[in-house]
């Protein structure tokens, strides 16, 4: 008798743990966990400007990405950023959630969305700050943070969005497209945007992309937002973007302008692009270049800003990379730039990357 | 004389050995779920899927869930370049890309074919390339490809 509920005893602790043996596989198959964490120096190479002058290191970022199927049409994603050694407790830092969203599978040409996501505006917004996806230091900034170049322009689209969104993959006489549109509550500084909207109108983000051939890609994305503030008005962005690879020869380019229309005074037309072409060796090593540019009106004479980026990024590991650079930043003479010597300076940049 | 007329006929033996033994013969091979109602699959979806465009087996409603031998074998190397029309290094930044910014996860990546059958065997809606000299008709479904 001892002996029966003893075998019986061991037969259901089989049967248990290899219970929790395929519970727990289908559970870790359906979660990826994946992320990216990225260290960077950056120091100032000229007398004056607005560089770091001290050389600084900067624990930049650390974000985990979780993708979720709670079901075979639905995907929970998230990204949760900590950026530059986050503490709280002395006000430092950033904890940011960069996009929590749930998707729901039509099919591949119909994916709903809900939650807060990167605005789908032209090429560098959604990759945001994830370094390993780009060779450079930083983003393109002339379209994404066109701040860094110069003073007073606007921005295009804000980063983010709360709001519904449709994504779909298809094809077109055996070429690929994609689309994105995203409606949401727009820019806004009185309220948290992502909790509640200040505008009677809603921000609409569309983007369309299509691949004539495998090795180019085109797109073009359009923002439009109307605001409650007559002195904000209505923004209207356009973007252009291209990708084309040819073998190791990879070249980028984007092209945005943006027209904001305040209700009482006239509106200002500002335009910015970047090229970037590299190369890549089969060592693991790219070298790049960027000339970003930035027009603050189209009306106005000697407002433009650029930075020319010359670069080298070299994969240590296929989850590691190693980025140097310098920055030159230059500007007119109507630019937050002209009080420099030279009106600009140099800026070194570099940075230790790692994604997973 | 005779040795002169041989020669084309084994030219063309030669020829023929050549094709039957595998000369365009690519080292690795489909598998999907036995539970799949598919027999043969196009070279466009599967470029599709292993490039996250296509997620969705849309006969039955099933997650599609690629896995593949990881990058750095040669099976693997050859998949890549041979039917997704990129470099391992391509291929690599194209699914950071696509990943960090909320896309989705990239094929999931395995060091050995029995790995990848054993994951393809669990779930229903999965695909897998491995070597072909390791595809388990008992376990899994072998699919052709076509153009």
């Amino acid at each position: 008798m001892h002996c029966k509920a003893r075998g019986l005893a061991a037969a259901l602790l089989v049967c248990a743990s290899l219970a929790t043996d395929a519970t727990a596989q289908d559970f870790f198959d359906r979660i990826r966990i994946n992320g990216y964490t990225s260290f960077e120096f950056e120091k100032r190479l000229s007398e004056k400007g607005n560089g770091d002058p001290n050389g600084s290191f900067d624990a930049d970022g650390f974000d985990l990405v979780l993708n979720i199927h709670a079901s075979e049409r639905v995907r929970a994603a998230l990204d949760m950023a900590l950026e530059h050694g986050v503490a709280t407790e002395d006000g430092r830092g950033n904890v940011a959630m960069e996009y929590g969203f749930v998707e729901y599978t039509v099919s591949d040409l119909f994916k709903f969305r809900v939650g807060k996501m990167f605005t789908p505006f032209g090429v560098f917004n959604e990759i945001h700050t994830a370094k390993p996806a780009f060779l450079s230091v930083k983003e393109a900034a002339s379209l994404n943070k066109n701040d860094r170049i110069i003073k007073g322009g606007f921005r295009f689209y804000p980063r983010w969005g709360a709001g519904i969104a449709l994504h779909g993959d298809g094809v077109i006489g055996k070429k690929n497209f994609n689309y994105d549109v995203l409606l949401a509550n727009g820019e806004q500084e009185n309220t948290n945007p992502f909790e509640e909207d200040d505008n009677g109108a809603k921000s609409v983000t569309a983007r369309v992309r299509f691949e004539p051939s495998e090795q180019l890609r085109i797109g073009y994305s359009v923002y439009y937002d109307s605001f409650s503030d007559p002195a904000v008005g209505r923004l209207v962005s356009n973007g252009l973007e291209a990708e084309w690879t040819l073998g190791k020869l990879r070249l980028l380019s984007e092209l945005a302008f943006g027209v904001l229309s305040p209700r009482d005074t006239p509106h200002t037309r500002q335009v910015a692009w970047y090229l970037q072409p590299s190369f890549h060796f089969k060592n693991g090593l790219t070298p790049y270049l960027r000339l970003d540019l930035l027009n603050l009106s189209t009306s106005r004479s000697h407002d433009v800003g650029t930075i020319f980026i010359a670069g080298l990024n070299y994969e240590l590991t296929k989850q590691c990379n190693v980025k140097l650079e310098n920055n030159f930043f230059h500007g007119g003479t109507a630019t937050s730039l002209a009080e420099f010597p030279g009106r600009g300076y140099h800026e070194l940049k570099a940075a230790f990357v790692l994604g997973f | 004389m005779a040795l002169v007329r041989g020669i084309p006929a084994l030219v063309a033996v030669l020829a023929f050995s050549g094709a039957g033994f595998g000369a365009d013969k690519a080292p690795y091979t489909v598998v999907v779920n036995t539970e799949s109602k598919l027999s043969k699959i196009s070279d466009d979806d599967l470029l599709r899927i292993y490039l996250g465009k296509k997620t969705l087996w849309e006969e039955t409603g099933t997650r599609i869930q690629p896995a593949l031998l990881e990058e750095e074998q040669q099976v693997a190397q050859a998949f890549l370049e041979g039917a997704v029309k990129k470099s391992v290094s391509q291929y690599r930044a194209y699914w950071k890309r696509l990943l960090f910014s909320g896309g989705g996860s990239a094929p999931r990546t395995f060091r050995t074919s029995a790995q990848v059958i054993d994951f393809v065997t669990r779930q229903p809606g999965a695909i897998g390339v491995v070597e072909s000299s390791a595809a388990d008709a008992a376990r899994v479904k072998v699919l052709d490809v076509t153009n």
